[in-house]
């Protein structure tokens, strides 16, 4: 995929996803700017979490599922014939909502992560260079030989975001990634997306819209599968435009 | 229809701490507006004494909306209203604060120096009193005609302070008479233009309130 000048390193046409004839994203067309965190709020069931699996191919493994218009990753459309789904994950990496670290040592969380996606070089130090940019090399550098589910939660959650970066993605995909996590674990994984930014474009499903509110350059609010509004974060939640967003963000809502 | 429950009661106890803090104004306000015709120097005096309920209570509706801040959370409208009251309560307690300086001008301004003005600056100061009650409602209300619409008197009392004002420097290079007491009659027909605008603001809190938009109402 070729570097893009473009402002924009995500951008969606058209798209609509079927699970058999139920149509569960309606055209969404949405741009996501580079290195700038957005958030996707909105009601459970209401698309967000369907949109973040398309960006990287996600949703291909579900039997029923169908999918038109397109995903440009800068200005390459992922669904177009002969991709290669976890190619495409080499560049979309993604976080989930619970730590799912491989029930291996912390060490080989990462290196193994690094060695299947054929990336080269003295895996000591990139070990190491990924942990702290996660911010987690400083709590378990004597202990990189242990099981990575010795660590607590918010370390775990630390441990697969340095394992999405150590592939050198571009654009990091995370789906509720503090909703497991106590307020000090969340204030970690938040400071850690802002200073990220400064070389992934982020996008975010959260439920906590107050999180989206702390975090978010952009905020976009799905419902039924439709976006309702999307802009500056500040102005989505300081006078969104939308009667709906309104609805749903000041908590009326029905 | 979901809604925020406990959000809409704390809403709901706003709006009564600010009607409360409204209605003490109105009275202060009444209350100066007699002082004006009858120079009762015990109404007077109760005015001033009674200026520091009011600057509790502005504190009271202060307070608590940046508790509701604080513990609520609230965006977009249910926001601006919380920052929106901390602003109107503020132009409140100006305005009972003018009530309070306009008692206090008058012990200084002899009978003789204001009779000739008087009907006058008791038709602007009872302009001021009928904006306030009209806007009392177009808060809780988020009324944006009525707020726009409160806010066009204050074009009458601008113009009524116009006229008075060169009156009074007319009488003044006319009869060459002691000026001090002439200085403060200036002054205090200059209260109650600062009175109109303080409501004229509320007026524009209300439709900020309301829309987000910030507009300048007394242009």
């Amino acid at each position: 995929m070729k570097d893009s000048t473009s402002q924009f390193s995500i951008r969606t046409k058209h798209l609509s996803l079927f699970y058999d004839d139920a149509r569960a994203l309606k055209n969404i067309n949405l741009s996501f700017h580079e290195k700038q965190v957005s958030a996707l709020i909105g009601p459970s069931g209401c698309g967000k979490s369907t949109f973040l699996r398309c960006i990287n191919r996600m949703n291909d493994l579900i039997q029923s599922v169908r999918i038109e218009g397109s995903v440009l990753l800068d200005d390459f459309d992922i669904y177009q014939a002969g991709v290669d789904p976890v190619k495409v994950r080499q560049h979309v990496g993604m976080v989930f909502q619970k730590p799912n670290p491989f029930p291996k040592s912390i060490y080989d969380n990462l290196a193994w992560g690094m060695k299947i996606n054929g990336i080269t070089g003295d895996y000591d130090e990139l070990v190491e260079h990924n942990l702290k940019k996660a911010g987690l090399w400083e709590e378990v550098k004597n202990k990189l030989k242990s099981s990575a589910l010795s660590l607590s939660g918010g370390q775990q959650q630390r441990l697969c975001i340095a394992r999405a970066i150590a592939i050198n993605p571009q654009i990091i995909l995370m789906d509720e990634p503090t909703s497991a996590l106590d307020p000090i674990s969340t204030t970690i994984i938040e400071n850690l997306i802002e200073e990220l930014k400064q070389n992934y474009t982020i996008i975010i499903v959260t439920h906590n819209m107050q999180q989206a509110g702390r975090i978010a350059d952009f905020t976009s609010f799905f419902l039924l599968g439709e976006v309702i509004e999307h802009g500056p974060t500040s102005q989505l939640f300081y006078n969104p435009e939308n009667k709906k967003t309104e609805a749903y963000i000041t908590g009326r809502f029905g | 229809m979901i809604t925020r429950q406990h959000l809409d009661v704390i809403v709901e106890q706003l709006n009564i701490k600010l009607e409360k803090l409204g209605s003490i104004v109105e009275e202060a306000m009444i209350n100066t507006s007699t002082v004006l015709s009858t120079r009762d120097a015990f109404l007077s005096q109760e005015v001033i004494q009674k200026d520091k309920d009011i600057d509790s209570m502005q504190k009271v509706v202060e307070d608590f909306c940046v508790q509701s801040i604080a513990t609520q959370q609230p965006v977009a409208i249910d926001l601006r209203r919380f920052v929106g009251y901390i602003k109107i309560a503020s132009s409140l307690e100006r305005i009972a604060d003018y009530a309070r300086h306009i008692c206090s001008l008058l012990g200084t301004i002899p009978e003789e120096t204001i009779s000739e003005y008087l009907s006058m600056l008791l038709e602007m100061y009872k302009m001021t009193i009928n904006m306030l009650r009209d806007i009392l409602p177009a808060i809780t209300n988020l009324d944006i005609d009525t707020a726009k619409k409160i806010s066009d008197s204050d074009r009458h009392i601008d113009a009524l302070h116009r006229h008075i004002y060169s009156q009074i420097l007319l009488q003044m290079d006319k009869t060459n008479s002691e000026s001090e007491p002439r200085v403060s009659l200036i002054t205090l027909v200059r209260v109650i233009e600062r009175t109109g605008d303080q409501l004229s603001n509320i007026c524009e809190h209300i439709i900020y309130i309301a829309s987000g938009d910030h507009v300048e109402l007394d242009l």
